[in-house]
């Protein structure tokens, strides 16, 4: 790093970018406000209308006026009918909401591509209504710049003028924080919910048009990881709820960013910064959010999700349950001899898959705390895999793994201890990319000062290969092998959680998640409990990360391996297998991972399993696969009890101690 | 707007739990003989209704769904002329029909409300004229865009056949009568796909041009105007005139008016309808069954058989000549099991269902094409009285002022949960395989889903005798409050009559009846978990009951949303759950008054009312909320809710954490407001104090009125209050 300068330019262009970033986390903040909703779907409702506005201008030949009238009047329609779908969803736990979001966004990225709306040319630019420029020093300030810089502080103020002055404003902010009330005053929670998801929509349609002409394609992910980090810290500063604030965070996050490339060249540098700037921000502003968050926001973001802990005395469907489990076991054990080998590399694939899951079920399910980058600790795991290789036995390169992904995840999760879920969600998003493009993508750093050079990224970033361990002798080179040690490790993982579910671990963490105060009265450390869940999550994802380095043999930081939106994709298994429930991790990773390689590259079932399918599940059973499991083992526990129920009224006569469930009705 | 999701449902336990128990319907069901159309021996021949009744409406309503029948049947003919003309792709051709299949579902249901408020006739034949407008346009649209637009507002037409026809049907008929009238009306369905379709290929045959082809819908202009013309029946009138004389009672008293109808509460009270709610999950599964089979068959003929296409359209011909099979079995049988048992059509569909599931399935495994044909038209045959006998179900066990709505809610489950779902897994599933194979295997998958939904169909069926009960007890509730407005008296400001209401499945109210006067102030007294609050959510429109009846100063609001009940002049406040503490006090007044914020010179009055009354609130305007202590609190609650002047004012638990001072100066306000004449319902666990301010009070205990009378007279009552205030009742609890 050399001398720092800031250049005109540079700081227009920040502004610029800072302009964009300040109306997303206005369209954040309006949402969150209202509904407690983050809101994955925010930037894509734009899109619709910037893709939209190209088609009317090019193809059709509109009025550039008209057309925009049109693209904007698409994006507040389809927001509102998005809130429309999403609103039986408003009761339940935040994280399904948000991952209900995730799927939103699939679905309006199909929306964008439809033939009514995509242009017939899709790399067209977005129009701009004149053609005013200005020289600044040798740069040149576009058009679009200069539409951008006048367009976005008026919408803002508007906006915020909305909020604070009309009966609609006061209506979001009364529901905001007792509907109930609300409703017995006659304001219209509904609608006043549909109204602010048009706004938002509207917000993301200035957001996209003014950025579009930025993208060389105007059919994009509007959302994208390291977009939505700033947004978010951006709308954190704001504290969820202050527009002002946000917006002008976004404007600073922007100028920031500028002069971060400009000064300095390296991106895995700009990463570190960046990293090490998101958690200090957050660290200061802990106090002032903490005040700033209502009262009501902790236990809505978290509220629900209390099936964790759920035993019955009832020993027929104790069994039942066994059984069942011991049957998948055996089949799962079997599987492996009638597989193909691309379908063992897939089984040992889901069984990884559903470890991670698993340790972001005891954080999200069971803590309450939701993190949106656990593939980052992922790589952690992997890393130490590719460093100690094979020059230690598996199992211990493993709880090495596990040990120093734990430590990692305790020193992200430190600012979310004092905070409510959606602080380590931001962490865990920077920390995710900070490790994807930062860590991964160095091979080795030069520590200033000390002079020390440290090699922990991958050695290639680009293609590095990682040799396979044997196990106790016993080689894992074929994939078959393999496959009945990913099993084994997904059976271990499943072993450990449930003990540490039935000996108290998860009830403490759903203590703390859901009454600190109470938690701590009855003698909880809320402090050690809360690190406990993030050192346990860490640990399993950490020895799940060498196994995934051991399981893929080939690791790069390009591809879509490490990228946070795999994190999404984990926290959406976890959704619709059952928030908290570890069958649900499993089963959510089958139907993640495993139905959309089983269907091969089909378009449809890649439809159905994101977007579309994701907001379906969450909608009509929200309980995840988990729930449909459980009403299963009901149904057959009743179907076995009734023909034991017979075969002893039979052997017997008359059975003394009829059942809670006879089937009198039978035989009527 | 909605104000409420209409996809709301999630798979229901009890369904589950039911299955698997199979114990009987529990509640108590009415006589059949009370049930409208039913009766003993044969039902009255269709000609003598015809000739009561009078044969227009079915012959204008048939005819009036025919031509958008035949419209939209010949836009699928002329798929092909349309792609030359608009240099269109076959993606471009299905988003067409979707748009088309889509916008017919978003006209439904603001029609079906509409149809429910005013005249069915008027958005019959309204409907039909905008259908005939816009799809004559469509003839001379100029490119692709004009044509999906036009399309997008002809559909209207086509959005009314099963919802707003239907509706009108059911009352313009006798119950009696109402299987085979739908039964008529729906054999607008095959001949416009027989006769309607040939038709129209004459017409574009002779013009060598298909836009002539589309000029058959300008035949809806006349037949719009004359709709107008026919008689609009009165909601529900069969029904309750069968009823009341089935139960002995005179038809001459003026029943009280039906309420206006907002989709939001129709919803939930047809969620309510517990047949209704197994009949749109078997409907979501069966429109997977509808699209899917015709979609995929398609391809089958052609992998299969290599049939061309207009070999194919013979074929399809032929299937859809078996509906004028199947359709007479509907009109000889439907009324007749209806008759006898109503719950037998349901289970009639659900057999309907499975056969055609069974013989569909087979007919794919058929060597010979005509082995094939005969198969599937016995299928198709098998399956077409299944709308009739569910129309039949749905017209018995909907409210009437609601039943367009729910044969609008029909329509929308089917198409959007069925069709969509069914084709992207169908075509999931086929691609995954490939091949014939992968066809086969998809459209065998029809045959499983088909028996379990006839099996939910059978499951349903056992509920219809309840929603009917249901139904005459709203006749009959009405009835009752008929024939007391007539003996004059002053009407209560709240009636609650035979509440139930349960959270999930767990019964919270078990049949509640109270009344209270205007002008009086009464007492809820009763431990925690009584039920108190409940019912009074209930009342302010929070919670819908499941079952009864809940009218405010004569106005039923049963499934009325707080939002509205608010405008009845009816507040309720609850003990420190009222204030925003995010916001300042101004604001938290300033929400108070919410409803009046058009009128700001009685909130500029309301406003200056409520800081009079409570001085110290005019001091700390700007502060929070949350920083005012718990009494200051509960000033700011009173002086919010009485912003609007309630008629009605209920509060839960005033003196909940308070100090005895405090309570005592919000109690004297409360004095004063019920002396202005507000009637006031005051939830209180102390008996003292009840008895202090309270001339009359109710006592209720898990879920249950266990007392309604003088509060001294409770008092004496040991019996009921010693189990729950162990004794201390009498010595002065407090």
């Amino acid at each position: 790093m050399l001398a720092f300068s800031a250049p005109d330019f540079v700081l227009v262009q920040g502004v610029f970018y800072g302009l964009g970033y300040g109306l997303l986390a206005l369209g954040l903040v309006l949402v969150y406000r209202t509904n407690r909703v983050l809101n994955f779907a925010q930037g894509q409702i734009g899109v619709i209308a910037a893709v939209f506005l190209v088609k009317l201008t090019a193809d059709f030949k509109f009025n550039y006026w008209f057309a925009l009238v049109l693209s904007v009047g698409l994006a507040a329609f389809v927001a509102a009918l998005s809130e429309l779908v999403l609103r039986r969803l408003f009761t339940r736990p935040r994280v399904l909401v948000m991952v209900a979001t995730i799927g939103l966004s699939y679905v309006l990225l199909a929306l964008a591509s439809l033939p009514f709306i995509r242009p017939s040319n899709t790399s067209r630019p977005v129009p701009v209504p004149f053609d005013l420029s200005f020289h600044l020093g040798p740069f040149i300030i576009t058009p679009t710049e200069v539409l951008t810089l006048i367009v976005a502080p008026i919408v803002t103020l508007a906006l915020v003028l909305a909020v604070r002055l009309t009966p609609w404003g006061l209506s979001m902010r009364a529901m905001s924080e007792n509907a109930d009330s609300a409703r017995l005053s006659g304001v219209w929670i509904r609608r006043t919910s549909t109204l602010t998801w048009t706004m938002a929509g509207v917000l993301s349609a200035f957001t996209a048009i003014l950025n579009a002409p930025n993208q060389t394609s105007a059919l994009t992910q509007a959302l994208s990881p390291d977009l939505l980090l700033y947004a978010l810290l951006a709308a954190l500063i704001g504290a969820m709820v202050n527009l002002t604030v946000a917006f002008v965070a976004g404007v600073g996050t922007g100028v920031f960013l500028e002069l971060l490339q400009w000064n300095v060249p390296s991106p895995a540098k700009q990463q570190l910064i960046i990293f090490i700037v998101v958690m200090g921000v957050l660290l200061i502003r802990v106090r002032a959010l903490r005040l700033g968050v209502r009262t009501g926001d902790k236990s809505t973001w978290q509220h629900g999700a209390a099936t964790t802990v759920r035993t019955t005395a009832d020993l027929l469907r104790r069994r039942v349950s066994a059984s069942g489990v011991w049957l998948v076991v055996v089949v799962a054990v079997l599987l492996p001899f009638v597989l193909s080998v691309g379908n063992d590399v897939l089984m040992s694939q889901i069984c990884i898959y559903a470890v991670v899951a698993l340790s972001l079920t005891m954080l999200t399910g069971w803590a309450g705390q939701v993190s949106l980058g656990q593939f980052g600790l992922v790589a952690v795991g992997a890393l130490v895999a590719v460093h100690l290789g094979t020059s230690l036995p598996l199992p211990l390169v493993m709880l090495y793994g596990g040990a120093v992904t734990a430590v990692v995840a305790i020193l992200i999760g430190l600012p979310a201890l004092r905070m409510p879920g959606l602080f380590l969600a931001v962490t865990t998003l920077a920390f995710a990319i900070f490790m994807q493009n930062a860590v991964l993508a160095t091979p080795c750093i030069t520590i200033p000062g000390i002079n020390r050079t440290l090699c922990t990224g991958l050695p290639n970033p680009a293609y590095t290969v990682v040799a396979r361990p044997s196990l106790f002798g016993i080689s894992l080179a074929s994939q078959r092998s393999f496959a009945w040690f990913a099993l084994g490790v997904l059976v271990l993982s499943v072993f450990m959680l449930r003990v540490w579910r039935d000996k108290g671990v998860a009830r403490r963490l759903v203590a703390v998640r859901d009454n600190e105060l109470g938690a701590a009265a009855m003698g909880i450390p809320v402090l050690r409990t809360k690190l406990l869940a993030f050192a346990l999550s860490g640990f399993v994802a950490g020895y799940a990360g060498v196994c995934f380095a051991f399981a893929t043999q080939q690791l790069n930081n390009t591809d879509l391996t490490f990228d946070p939106t795999t994190s999404f994709v984990i926290i959406s298994m976890v959704v619709i297998g059952g928030l908290g429930s570890i069958p649900g991790a499993i089963l959510g990773a089958l139907y993640l991972e495993g139905l959309p390689a089983f269907f091969g590259a089909n378009q449809t079932i890649q439809f159905i399993t994101s977007g579309l399918g994701l907001i379906a599940f969450i909608l009509y059973l929200p309980g995840g696969l988990a729930e449909l499991l459980r009403r299963l083992g009901d149904v057959v526990t009743v179907g076995v009890r009734s023909v034991l129920h017979r075969d002893a009224t039979d052997a017997a006569g008359p059975a003394v101690g009829t059942p809670a469930l006879a089937a009198d009705g039978a035989e009527q | 707007m909605p104000s409420e999701p209409l996809f709301d449902f999630a798979v229901p336990d009890d369904l589950l739990r039911e299955a698997v128990t199979q114990v009987k319907d529990a509640d108590v069901v009415a006589d059949v003989a009370v049930m409208p159309g039913t009766g003993e021996g044969k039902p009255p021949p269709l000609l003598g209704i015809l000739k009561s009744s009078g044969s227009a409406p079915l012959v204008l309503m048939t005819a009036a769904a025919l031509v958008p029948g035949t419209f939209g049947n010949g836009i699928t003919l002329i798929g092909h002329n349309l792609q030359t003309s608009f240099h269109m792709s076959n993606a471009s051709l299905g988003a067409v029909a979707f748009i088309a299949q889509v916008s017919q579902l978003l006209w439904a249901v603001p029609l079906a409300v509409w149809a429910d408020r005013g005249s069915r006739k008027l958005v019959a034949g309204v409907s039909l004229l905008i259908f005939s407008g816009f799809g004559a346009l469509m003839a001379l649209s100029p490119n692709v865009w004009a044509f999906a637009f036009l399309y997008l507002a002809a559909s209207v037409g086509t959005g009314v056949n099963n919802t707003v026809h239907n509706s009108y049907l059911s009352d313009a008929y006798p119950t009696e009568g109402r299987g085979r009238i739908f039964s008529w009306h729906n054999l607008s369905d095959p001949l416009s796909q027989t006769v309607g379709i040939l038709i129209f290929g004459y017409v574009v045959t002779i013009a060598h041009d298909w836009r002539y082809g589309l000029l058959v819908a300008l035949a809806g202009i006349p037949l719009g105007f004359v709709l107008f013309t026919l008689r609009e029946p009165a909601k529900g009138a069969n029904e309750s005139s069968h009823i009341l004389k089935a139960s002995g009672m005179d038809l001459q008293t003026q029943q009280e008016k039906a309420p206006r109808v907002l989709l939001g509460s129709a919803v939930t009270r047809l969620l309510r309808v517990r047949s209704l709610y197994y009949e749109l999950v078997a409907v979501a599964i069966l429109g997977f069954a509808g699209t899917g089979a015709p979609l995929f068959g398609n391809l089958f003929f052609i992998d299969k058989f290599h049939l061309d296409t207009a070999s194919r359209s013979e074929v399809y011909a032929i299937i859809g000549l078996a509906a004028f099979l199947g359709l007479p079995l509907a009109y000889v049988f439907g009324d007749r099991y209806f008759r006898k048992a109503p719950q037998r059509p349901l289970v009639i569909a659900g057999i309907c269902i499975t056969a055609y599931g069974g013989l569909f399935v087979l007919s794919l495994y058929m060597p010979k094409l005509w082995m094939v044909v005969v198969l599937q038209f016995l299928a198709n045959a098998a399956v077409s009285p299944l709308a009739i006998c569910i129309f039949l179900t749905l017209a018995a066990t909907a409210p009437a002022e609601m039943r367009t709505i729910c044969f609008a809610m029909f329509g929308v489950y089917s198409l959007v949960f069925g069709g969509f779902a069914g084709s992207v897994v169908l075509g999931a599933v086929s691609d995954a395989i490939g091949g014939l194979h992968g066809i086969i295997v998809a459209l065998t998958i029809i045959g499983p889903v088909c028996a379990v939904g006839g099996f939910l169909l059978f499951l349903g069926s056992r509920s219809v005798r309840r929603d009917i009960t249901l139904v005459i007890e709203d006749v009959l509730e009405r009835y009752a409050e008929g024939k007391r407005r007539e003996s004059g008296g002053a009407l209560p400001a709240l009636q609650v009559h035979n509440l139930d209401f349960y959270y999930g499945t767990n019964q919270v109210l078990f049949d509640v009846n109270l009344e209270v006067a205007e002008g009086e102030m009464v007492a809820l007294l009763g431990t925690n978990g009584a039920g108190k609050s409940t019912l009074l959510r209930t009342v302010s429109g929070l919670e819908h009951p499941h079952r009864g009846v809940i009218r405010l100063f004569g106005a039923s609001c049963t499934y009325l949303e707080p939002e509205q009940i608010i405008d009845l002049g009816v507040a309720l406040l609850v003990g420190g759950k009222m204030t925003f503490p995010g916001l300042s006090v101004r604001d938290n007044l300033r929400i108070g008054g919410h409803t009046l914020r058009r009128d700001r010179a009685r909130t500029a009055r309301a406003f200056d009312e409520a800081l009079e009354v409570f001085p110290e609130l005019a001091a700390r305007l700007d502060q929070p909320a949350g920083t005012l202590s718990g009494g200051e609190q509960q000033m700011l609650a009173l002086s919010r809710v009485m912003m609007t002047s309630p008629r009605l004012l209920m509060i839960d638990e005033l003196a909940l954490g308070l100090a005895p001072m405090t309570v005592e100066r919000l109690m004297g306000m409360v004095r004063r407001i019920n002396d202005s004449g507000t009637t006031v319902i005051l939830v209180e666990q102390s008996l003292n104090r009840a008895l202090s301010l309270a001339d009359r009070c109710f006592f209720m205990e898990r879920g249950e009125i266990r007392f309604d009378g003088p509060t001294s007279e409770l008092m004496a009552r040991d019996d009921l209050l010693r189990p729950v205030f162990l004794g201390t009742a009498s010595t002065g609890l407090d």
